[in-house]
């Protein structure tokens, strides 16, 4: 592709555009370039300037024969050479061709369309400075007005284009043109290519600036709606590309909340398109068809971000708020990523296609409580590819693995330890990209752990010796890796101090800083089984003949000045002298004035060397280094003042090393980027080992625990919804809720084996006379974190259309965990869009405690005597006193025998008697998951004015008075 | 979040060609990207990746001909291959349009190069239309317009 050369085939039609763009082409010389530009700059200016006088000088006396001498067509072709200017000067001269902008803006407002799109084309450019802005602001504004309000989609489109390139520049185009872009975007005459652009109109107009959401609720509320209903086509996926963005910044920064209910939605459109069900496929030339994988990775954003990781707290969307159909068709798509994933592809395109679903999706995959064999598969299905030939596949199968080994966590590390460490050693030697190198050495990290912690160190040292990499940045990076590894997962004490020090050994271009010697030097310290090995391992190395990095000559200097001592019977503090004044010589000044310091620590244990140190200071105090020179002759002086005085002064000053307490590693700061956490690691070289690293979850939606609350508070109930509450109290089925469009229905039954267990199944039936889409529900709890009273399931959401008289339902349980309010109730949402009309129904789903009443001796026909009641009433009056007691009277007007069915409808057991004529004896069960089940007695006292309600629980506390609570809430 | 940052046509000479800008950034920035990237992209050798991580994003490049087309993407947002995928779809549209495109065709008619990005991508970085055919049919529609605007013009 892109031939070599032109065909000659123009599509340009003006000449002297054809003719400047050649001239500045055919000058070599940048001078050249420079000149025909200002030539081009001053020509323009006198035609604009010529045209601007004339323009001026209308009114007056000039002719108007001259004053048209300026034609479309030639502000055209002027405008079109200022936008060519800007390009070939990579826009440094935006200030020079500011003077066109009158101009452009007069074009602008041309009837001739290929001038209208000039002029947008340019002010594309230009409107980045704000300068443009300010001039023209205005007259952009009304024009682009009334572009968007045209008949003609030609203008409209390419107002919509210029919004949606310069709206992030400029919050004065949201403010005013926001309401226009989104009647495009509404309206269903639209052409689908302008509800495309206005959709990421719109989403560059609300990144500017989205309070004209967050401000009106009810706005936001219909506006969100009208956008998600876009999705309803769900054969249009040419529609989705566009509007998905436009959602995913509203799940992101407007209102996640809105859109929790989508995910049934979203899963269903990913679960088509993966499949290839529907016409998902996109049009590869005459291929076999493929999943889109734009739509793919979109939808997998949105779901991501949604839906957050099991481990994190409460309160959020995980996997098990999700119902059970959406979450296998979730996962059913990743199974069918990887199969598609893995077969062979026939050509480098579809390849591509194939490796971007497969790792969008195992980057998923972790938010779907993914089974061990799940992680398995995903993890050979990755490392098959790391096979690839293909270099940037290479590149993403490490990147995707690595966060799979972090979020997935052991398991998936685990498996890549037992089978594919080989694999990624073999690429460490063979790999030479080093974008590849780095991912490689970040994974590698990522999988270390005390197991296999040494064939890891040894392979990146090994990778570190290798002369093949000369790029010293990620030596830097290795090097540093290699000093954590070993100080957090060494579990041999040999083994630490000689990686340690082979790494200090590596030529010192490739250590960069000295953070690791001096970390390294802190441990010896602390660690006092380390500091004789180290000592010895040292002194080999300044044995050795040739040159030594200087990293080992500065542990060296500190290690051996500290622990000399150790070495006494063999090496004596002579020797290690003169092995320092061998290498002095060929180190930098700093190392120099380490080992100065480290020969005044020598002649502190033996004074024999006296003579030969001052020799070395006196040749020093001539070093043309001041420091150098400073500290010989201080050194010098105090060896004197110690001769003439007698005092021990070199034992007080340099008294031996005390531990080192930091308690953070300074290395890892410098792995700030890395993908791990840094975990804190103490400088206890004992202890370090049981930290193990801990995984970074993904980014979530953050303070959400407060916003679902603050949700639960934002919904608008609609009228009469006490209604439907009442009679879910009162009756086990029923309407629950009608409206002009659809009627919801309820059952509710309770599990035997469960009786705290509250399953609901809601029909939605479409009574109107069209058919309904985006049907879409929210189960909205008052809290689900802090020890929420009830916990809600979805077992099955409602179908997203519903065609005339159609029905579908809504299954979900209410598991009570303690006895709460019944206004604490969870609230149901439904959104739905009938005809042209969308509207939005919230209403309050009872999870009232007597919901799940039961009578207590169902085999003993249930029945309780009156003298039973009477008993058990006193019984728990003396073993409670009040506290379990609660007395309210309610104004209802119902008959006895109203009352009596109706506390039978609840459930309760209502004792059959006929001695106290205006009262109603209930008792019945209460079923909590926490406080397990409580018996409860009720007297009901029939007056004339309403009802006297004396209730007693087994438990105390508010049970009662919740209990209480229902019973008026049914009676009422 | 912004999906590609930017997209920039640098010639082999280090010219740029094209360029659009999807994310705010200020003269200087706009003037240090254009500089450093097209070093560093000229500079990688043929066999290496595409992906280059550059300050805090990742940059993804593909050389067509002498045409370098350079993308920078956002690290935690954007799929490196998809980028790869509309820098394709990009040139494969101006390769129908044009019929074998070069990088003269884009000099001359710089016009039509932006009309069809348009087409692609717009707004921050996000794909306006995935299929060839429907990009090309506007494109085409468009020109039709404009011809006819000229005819006008010669008559009246």
């Amino acid at each position: 592709m892109l031939a070599a050369t032109s065909n000659n085939r123009s599509h340009n039609s003006m000449k002297g555009l054809q003719l400047f763009i050649a001239d500045l082409r055919g000058s070599v010389h940048a001078e050249d370039r420079e000149k025909r530009i200002q030539a081009e700059l001053v020509n323009i200016r006198r035609q604009f300037g010529a045209n601007n006088d004339k323009e001026r000088g209308k009114g007056s006396s000039v002719s108007p024969l001259m004053a048209s001498s300026m034609n479309g067509y030639q502000r055209k072709k002027y405008v079109a050479k200022l936008a060519y200017i800007l390009i070939a000067t990579n826009t440094t001269r935006i200030a020079d061709v500011m003077f066109g902008l009158e101009e452009c803006c007069e074009l602008m407002a041309s009837s001739i369309y290929s001038e209208k799109f000039i002029a947008y084309m340019t002010l594309e450019m230009l409107y980045c400075s704000p300068t443009v802005a300010q001039q023209a602001g205005d007259r952009i504004i009304q024009q682009l007005k009334h572009d968007l309000a045209s008949t003609s989609d030609n203008s409209v489109s390419l107002a919509l284009n210029f919004l949606a390139v310069v709206g992030k520049f400029d919050s004065r185009l949201t403010a005013e043109l926001i309401h226009e872009v989104f009647q495009v975007l509404r309206s269903p005459t639209s052409a689908q290519i302008l509800k495309k652009k206005s959709a990421l109109a719109f989403l560059a107009l609300i990144r500017n600036d989205s309070s004209i959401l967050t401000q009106d609720a009810r706005r936001k509320q219909l506006w969100i709606q009208r956008i998600t209903s876009l999705l309803d086509d769900s054969t249009n996926y040419r529609l989705m590309i566009s509007v998905l963005p436009l959602i995913d910044y509203i799940a992101r920064e407007v209102d996640g909340q809105a859109c929790v209910k989508l995910i049934p939605q979203l899963s269903d459109i990913l679960y088509n398109c993966i499949t290839g069900k529907g016409e998902a496929s996109y049009d590869l030339s005459g291929q076999q068809s493929m999943p889109n994988p734009w739509l793919v990775t979109k939808i997998v954003a949105i779901l991501n971000f949604l839906i957050s990781s099991p481990s994190s707290s409460s309160g959020e969307t995980t996997f098990s708020n999700i119902d059970q159909g959406t979450l296998g068709k979730l996962r059913t798509s990743v199974t069918k990523a990887i199969e598609i994933g893995t077969e062979p592809a026939l050509d480098a395109v579809a390849r591509t296609v194939k490796n971007t679903i497969l790792f969008s999706l195992i980057n998923f995959a972790s938010k779907l409580d993914p089974s061990t064999d799940a992680i398995v598969s995903s993890v050979s299905a990755l490392c098959s590819l790391l096979a690839s030939t293909e270099i940037n596949t290479r590149y993403l199968t490490l990147d995707c693995l690595i966060k799979l080994c972090s979020v997935s966590g052991k398991s998936a590390r685990d498996d890549v330890r037992v089978k594919h460490m080989d694999q990624l050693f073999g690429l460490l030697l063979i790999e030479r990209d080093t974008s590849i190198l780095r991912k490689l050495v970040d994974l590698l990290y990522t999988l270390a752990d005390s197991s296999n912690v040494q064939p890891i160190v040894n392979a990146l040292l090994k990778f570190m010796t290798d002369a093949r990499q000369s790029d010293n940045s990620i030596r830097t990076d290795v090097s540093v890796k290699i000093a954590v590894l070993t100080e957090k997962f060494a579990t041999d004490t040999t083994w630490y101090v000689v990686v340690s020090l082979d790494l200090l050994a590596l030529p010192t271009s490739s250590l960069g800083s000295s953070d690791i010697w001096q970390r390294i030097c802190q441990i010896v310290v602390n660690n006092k089984s380390l500091q004789l090995l180290t000592c010895r391992r040292l002194l080999e190395y300044l044995r050795q003949r040739g040159n030594v990095s200087e990293a080992i000559i500065k542990a060296s200097a500190f290690i051996l000045g500290e622990y000399a001592e150790l070495l006494a019977p063999d090496t004596s503090c002579g020797e290690i002298f003169n092995l320092f004044t061998d290498k002095y010589f060929s180190v930098s000044n700093l190392c120099r004035a380490m080992i100065l310091t480290t020969m005044m620590k020598l002649y502190k244990r033996d004074g024999e060397i006296g003579s030969a140190v001052i020799k070395f200071y006196q040749l020093e105090l001539n070093s043309l280094d001041v420091e150098l020179q400073t500290r010989s002759y201080e050194y010098l002086k105090i060896i004197q003042l110690e001769k003439v005085s007698g005092v021990r002064l070199v034992e007080a000053l340099f008294e031996p090393m005390v531990p080192f307490n930091s308690k953070r590693n300074p290395l890892l700061s410098r792995l700030g980027g890395s993908v791990l956490s840094s975990s804190d690691s103490t400088s206890d070289f004992s202890t370090a080992n049981s930290i193990s690293t801990a995984p970074t979850p993904p980014p979530t939606r953050k303070s959400k625990t407060i916003s679902r609350n603050a949700k639960y508070e934002d919904q608008q109930l609609a009228a009469g919804w006490q209604e439907g509450l009442r009679r879910m109290l009162r009756h086990k089925q029923g309407v629950f809720c009608t409206s002009p469009f659809l009627k919801i229905l309820y059952r509710l039954s309770v599990a035997p084996a469960q009786p705290e267990l509250l399953e609901v199944v809601l029909t939605y039936v479409n009574i109107s006379d069209q058919p309904i889409t985006s049907l879409l529900t929210d189960l909205i709890p008052i809290r689900t974190d802090n020890d929420p009273p009830y916990i809600m399931k979805v077992l099955s959401v409602p179908n997203l259309k519903l065609l005339e008289g159609e029905r579908t339902s809504h299954r979900f349980e209410i598991l009570t965990r303690r006895a709460s309010p019944v206004e604490q109730s969870p609230i149901l949402n439904v959104s739905f869009k009938c005809g042209g009309h969308t509207s939005e129904i919230s209403l309050k789903v009872a999870a009232g405690i007597t919901n799940t009443i039961s009578t207590g001796q169902d085999s003993l026909k249930g029945q309780v005597s009156l003298s039973q009641f009477v008993q058990r009433w006193r019984a728990l009056g003396d073993a409670l006193g009040r506290s379990g007691e609660y007395h309210t009277k309610t104004n209802s007007l119902q008959t006895l025998e109203q009352i009596g069915a109706c506390m039978q409808k609840m459930g309760f057991d209502v004792v059959d008697q006929a001695i106290a004529v205006d009262t109603v004896f209930a008792a019945g069960i209460v079923h909590t998951k926490n406080d397990g089940n409580s018996g409860s007695l009720l007297k009901l006292r029939w007056q004339t004015d309403g009802v006297d309600i004396t209730c007693k629980t087994t438990k105390g506390g508010q049970l009662s008075e919740f209990i209480v609570q229902c019973v008026c809430a049914a009676l009422a | 979040m912004v999906q590609i940052k930017y997209m920039l046509l640098i010639s082999r000479q280090g010219k740029i060609r094209l360029m659009r800008w999807f994310d705010a950034f200020t003269a200087t920035e706009k003037n240090k990207i254009c500089r450093e990237l097209s070093t560093t992209v000229l500079a990688r050798k043929l066999k290496m990746c595409n992906i280059v991580e550059y300050q805090d994003h990742k940059v993804v490049y593909r050389r067509y001909a002498s045409l370098y087309f350079v993308c920078g993407i956002s690290p935690e947002a954007s799929n490196e291959l998809l980028t790869l995928e509309i820098i394709h779809r990009y040139v494969e549209a101006m390769d129908s349009y044009f019929d074998n495109v070069c990088e003269l065709d884009i000099i001359f008619n710089f016009t039509k190069a932006y009309d069809i990005l348009n087409e692609v991508l717009i707004c921050d970085g996000s794909m306006t239309e995935t299929s060839k055919t429907s990009i090309l049919k506007t494109v085409a529609s468009m020109d039709a317009l404009e011809t006819s605007d000229n005819l006008d013009q010669v008559l009246s």
